[in-house]
């Protein structure tokens, strides 16, 4: 997954794919009128009890919230990074001065590994190249990847916002809008957006 | 009209409970029907193993079941030389479909109980109801269907212990 629609697309593929599995699992798997289906002679299906598709389906979708807003974070802070990187450094290539050089090359140790808030965020937001408001919005997202990444210490700590995928996707696509990276466009034009929300209702 | 949280869990407590209510003496058939299949199994256990080598524990699980709701049934552990193998009810309602021995023509299989380490899976699985229900077990080589008697539940433990 290279682009923030890529990892929506893997996030709600995997989630609605999931719901539906539960959703015939409770609903319909034990249908009397597909006892005579041929699924019942797949190998993968034939010994499945519905309950067993339940709890397996439950147990998959109970972190995937979760996973969702790592995998979107991260797919957002290497295409900051990235985007960076790429704009700076037709700039720091005429350095000649040595001193200077070395100040840029920090500069960009800081952009491809330090802290995304104090080498990107920060600074952007200081510049006026970003509102704000939003830089918080994206700091939260950061702030609830970490403590996931963390493995979601209890009690969550006060200032970290509880956030689902989809404010997760809005914020970050918002930022990388507002820097004019791309988040696949080609297919972002093709999408009504509320296709997002209609996925919800799957349960 | 968009529901509130107390609207949404008194409707589905309703619904909940409305199924389970409804399923009552299906739930019931099916746990005296495994309380006897664990007895029976208890005691070809004893006959097979004199030395009492085997460690067997009973307890209840709670079974969640979709469309018969949650209802508590046996299991058993059993446990010897290091290993453990769990009998462990599955299901009332499966779409297993077989010709169990004594019969001329496929029948839907009425509850399915698994023999489990984790690794192999015999199935044992339930034909019938009440005095005319036969159990069966199937070998996790899916082959055909045989009763389930003190013989082929000896044979399927010796698979583990082997």
């Amino acid at each position: 997954m290279k682009t923030l629609i890529e990892a929506w697309e893997w996030y709600t593929a995997a989630r609605d794919n999931l719901l539906r599995m539960k959703r015939l699992a409770i609903r319909h798997w034990n249908d009397e009128s597909l006892r005579d289906s041929s699924i019942w002679k797949d190998e993968r299906f034939k010994q499945i009890e519905a309950g067993d598709l339940e709890s397996q389906t439950s147990r998959a979708l109970a972190p995937l919230e979760d996973l969702g807003v790592l995998v979107l974070f991260s797919v957002f802070e290497a295409a900051v990074r990235d985007h960076l990187e790429k704009e700076i450094r037709p700039e720091s290539d005429k350095i000649v001065h040595l001193i200077l050089r070395q100040a840029a090359d920090e500069v960009f140790d800081g952009i491809r590994q330090g802290s995304l808030a104090n080498h990107v965020l920060t600074p952007l937001k200081d510049q006026g190249k970003t509102d704000p408001n939003l830089s918080d919005k994206v700091k939260q997202v950061r702030d609830y990847r970490n403590w996931v990444a963390h493995g979601k210490r209890e009690p969550r700590p006060m200032s970290v916002v509880n956030l689902a995928p989809l404010d997760a996707f809005d914020r970050l696509r918002e930022f990388l809008d507002v820097l004019g990276i791309p988040t696949r466009p080609d297919l972002v034009e093709h999408r009504p957006i509320d296709e997002r929300r209609i996925t919800n209702e799957l349960d | 009209m968009i529901m509130t949280l107390n609207e949404l869990l008194r409707s589905k407590v309703r619904d909940f409970q409305a199924e389970t209510e409804k399923n009552i003496g299906v739930v019931s058939e099916w746990q005296a029907s495994l309380a006897r299949l664990f007895n029976q199994l208890k005691e070809w256990l004893a006959a097979a193993d004199p030395d009492r080598i085997l460690q067997i524990q009973e307890s209840f699980k709670e079974v969640k079941e979709p469309g018969l709701g949650h209802y508590s049934a046996p299991r058993m552990d059993i446990r010897a030389l290091g290993q453990w193998i769990a009998v462990l009810p599955k299901a009332r309602r499966t779409m297993r479909s077989a010709t169990p021995p004594r019969s001329l023509s496929p029948e839907n299989a009425t509850g399915r109980v698994d023999v489990t380490d984790d690794l192999l899976r015999y199935i044992l699985y339930r034909f019938g109801t009440g005095e005319s229900e036969i159990w069966t077990i199937e070998g996790p080589d899916g082959s055909a269907l045989q009763e389930l008697n003190a013989k082929t539940l000896e044979a399927a433990l010796v698979s583990y212990f082997r």
